[in-house]
């Protein structure tokens, strides 16, 4: 009989507000999983290049100087917040993309020609983990437990 | 008075009795069930074997690219000593003149034999003047507003089986800078 559970794995994922990272449980102790640049930490980072490629992580930190209009971070700052909000309001001063005051005064980031809001932002980062865990571990990804914690 | 060995025998004989076809049947399916473990093991061990070759194939290279990745500043530090040497600049009339140019040849050899061994270990150089931005290779520190293609290269980028070590720290614009005084490196 095949167990279920042998098919998929479960990860774990740190969804930070400058970097993020994965885990799984191995002999019964947690193993930070390197990406596929081989860091064990993937900044939490998206942008738009200028082909309309999306990219995730490093590589989208390492054109931000070019190109800082589509190039998103710290949207975890953003998340679950009004736009009213005093610290979107401190934000927008700050961050070099566009941010504007979505439906019922959310806040929405706009990549390329789309307006997002951050929860999309920071799922492109988790969807970049669980590709590179997926390529890492060879198997696929069924279940992950995520832990988001804002210091501020 | 029996002995140990006459009991041995008794049982023997007792073990010698002929089969029933169940029994031989019994014994058959029980060998074949030895036969299948056994095939088992040596399949599993045929494969922890592999995995054990692969694991430590991939510890050489990781050994590899830490010792590279340590001697980054190294070549990074030689890269500028190169770059800043004082060349022509000492008057031709100086009888030490000629020592050291010599000695300046001597460390230009050196720095270029330590290039050659990190090269032998399959690392290659990424040095782009002249070619577009790649976020893949490369890492912008400044952007003069218009053009995409490096305009300066102020660190070489190191690539080690299509990993990149460091990606290289470049200047992006629309224009190439006048000199790079550090071509000995591979293009990518």
């Amino acid at each position: 009989m095949i167990d279920k559970q042998s098919d998929g794995v479960i990860i774990g994922i740190d969804l930070g507000t400058t970097n993020s990272a994965m885990a799984i449980v191995e002999g019964g102790q947690p193993k930070i999983i390197e990406n596929t640049e081989g860091n064990r930490t993937t900044p939490s980072v998206v942008a738009l290049s200028k082909a309309g490629e999306r990219l995730v992580g490093q590589i989208a930190k390492r054109q931000a100087v070019t190109n800082s209009d589509n190039t998103i971070y710290s949207a975890k700052r953003l998340m679950g917040r009004r736009f009213k909000d005093k610290e979107v309001q401190k934000a927008l001063k700050i961050l070099p993309y566009h941010i504007r005051e979505g439906n019922s005064g959310s806040v929405e980031i706009k990549l390329g020609e789309k307006w997002l809001r951050p929860s999309e932002i920071s799922a492109m980062v988790l969807q970049k983990l669980k590709a590179d865990a997926e390529a890492k571990l060879g198997k696929k990804v069924t279940d992950s437990t995520k832990r988001k914690t804002n210091r501020s | 008075m029996t002995t140990k060995k006459q009991h041995t025998n008794k049982k023997r004989g007792h073990a010698e009795t002929p089969k029933t076809p169940d029994s031989v049947n019994q014994l058959e399916s029980k060998a074949q069930e030895y036969l299948q473990g056994w095939q088992r093991c040596q399949a599993d061990f045929e494969n922890y074997r592999k995995e054990e070759d692969k694991n430590r194939q991939l510890a050489r290279e990781f050994l590899k690219a830490t010792i590279v990745s340590e001697l980054i500043p190294v070549l990074d530090n030689f890269d500028v000593a190169m770059k800043h040497s004082p060349g022509d600049s000492t008057s031709p009339a100086d009888p030490t003149d000629s020592k050291a140019k010599q000695w300046l040849h001597g460390i230009g050899h050196i720095h270029k034999q330590l290039v050659q061994l990190v090269e032998s270990w399959g690392v290659r150089i990424i040095n782009p003047v002249g070619e577009p931005f790649d976020p893949l290779y490369h890492e912008a520190l400044d952007h003069d507003g218009a053009g995409h293609a490096v305009t300066q290269v102020v660190h070489k980028g190191y690539l080690f089986q299509d990993r990149v070590l460091r990606p290289a720290k470049v200047r992006v614009g629309t224009q190439a800078a006048p000199s790079q005084p550090t071509q000995q490196a591979n293009q990518t």
